[in-house]
């Protein structure tokens, strides 16, 4: 069980993660709309991509957040890392959405077309399903115990579609880039790099941001009704 | 009933998110001035119309079967980007480095400087089409969506607390919530 003084201190924490995240998404968004180069075969459609790649990368991060809390929760059943899992699906449902329109924009002037049955688009859709379906199956079950349970089974088994999003690119010849930061090194201008890291960097702490106000969200709103059917339920004095 | 403490709170996000909103909107502000200053351009007919004398950019597709790449200055036909219109063509000369974009058909920015007499552009650099539209939508469902989830958020923290705090209020020790002792 996580002590409420270590709760407390992440909770303090929150506001300095909000501060950071919010000045590297200032910077990374001034560097990739004002500042950076257009590329030599796209233009200026590539700076679509100081959005798109973070908040794909995001999406990837907050499944992974998941995983790791539901493998945790099936462990300990601890509360509040079951909310933590419950945020971490809400915060991975926004981050994919976001990332599959920006991605969608992004492809009709570069392909021709809004959308194509490539293993990364396909995958990544897949994960968004995955998603929507924890946070379905959170609305079907009565008992609390019993849906956290479930959603962190489901979390886990969900985990698959993750690796296939990530190497997709190198596993099949697709339509869509190869990772352009790899072991491999980096096959990236440094005019657009370095917004892509600033927004990368603010993106991720932004997650984590929005990981702990959610989380606090879902632990207040489990406190409003536990108070609220605690009192219903007391026997008179 | 808010108390003054939940209600500082709440003026201290929307202070907050005043702030987060005027930093969004000079960083877009200061986009559409870069955007204006060295992306938009205008069209052949328009060029054809008001003759500027400095440096120009043209949008506008190489007509097919105009382009001359065996000259060491290439020359083509600049018409209107819409094969479909009815369009004007304007002669273009490429005194710039050779560049792979320079193709039959192919919809791209010209920039140079039109001579009216010669009725001549002489094009310094191409660039492909911007698609600016395309950049706008991508960053107004992005960042406006991330801006509402967050404030939401945020908002909903705040106001559960509210809610508990009254709920602790309005229940004396003893009471149910239907009156009885």
């Amino acid at each position: 069980m996580i002590s409420p003084q270590l709760r407390g201190k992440l909770w303090k924490w929150n506001g300095t993660l909000g501060i950071l995240s919010g000045f590297f998404i200032f910077i990374g968004l001034f560097l990739g709309l004002v500042v950076s180069p257009p590329d030599y075969y796209q233009g200026e459609v590539v700076r679509i991509m100081y959005v798109h790649v973070p908040f794909a990368k995001a999406a990837l991060l907050s499944y992974t957040t998941l995983f790791l809390g539901s493998c945790v929760y099936l462990w300990k059943k601890d509360l509040i890392v079951d909310n933590l899992c419950h945020a971490a699906a809400g915060i991975g449902v926004f981050f994919t959405s976001i990332a599959l329109i920006t991605g969608s924009i992004w492809a009709k002037p570069t392909w021709n077309t809004w959308w194509t049955w490539d293993p990364r688009l396909v995958s990544f859709a897949i994960l968004l399903l995955i998603l929507i379906g924890y946070l379905m199956l959170r609305t079907f079950v009565d008992d609390k115990k019993r849906e956290a349970s479930y959603a962190a089974v489901m979390a886990i088994i969900g985990f698959v579609d993750l690796p296939i999003v990530y190497f997709s690119v190198e596993w099949w010849r697709t339509l869509h880039q190869p990772m352009s930061i790899s072991t491999r090194g980096i096959s990236i201008a440094p005019g657009m790099l370095v917004p892509l890291v600033f927004m990368m960097i603010g993106t991720t702490l932004l997650s984590l941001y929005m990981l702990m106000m959610r989380t606090q969200m879902l632990y207040l709103q489990h406190l409003l009704e536990a108070k609220q059917g605690g009192l219903l339920s007391e026997e008179p004095s | 009933m808010i108390k003054l403490g939940e209600r500082q709170s709440l003026r201290q996000i929307y202070m907050q998110w005043t702030v987060v909103l005027i930093i969004v909107a000079v960083i877009f502000a200061l986009a559409v001035f870069r955007y204006n200053r060295e992306i938009a351009a205008i069209s052949p007919e328009v060029l054809l119309q008001s003759r500027p004398d400095g440096m120009v950019r043209v949008l506008g597709r190489v007509v097919s079967g105009t382009l001359n790449k065996k000259e060491s200055v290439p020359t083509f036909h600049l018409s209107h980007e819409s094969i479909l219109k009815e369009h004007t063509e304007i002669f273009v000369q490429y005194i710039g480095k050779p560049d792979d974009n320079l193709r039959e058909s192919k919809v791209l920015i010209v920039s140079g400087f039109f001579d009216p007499e010669k009725m001549e552009f002489t094009a310094q650099r191409l660039l492909p089409v911007s698609n600016v539209e395309f950049i706008v939508a991508a960053y107004l469902i992005s960042i406006l969506s991330l801006m509402l989830f967050l404030f939401n958020m945020e908002r909903n923290v705040i106001l559960l607390s509210v809610l508990i705090k009254e709920e602790k209020g309005y229940q004396p020790e003893g009471v149910t919530t239907d009156g009885s002792a």
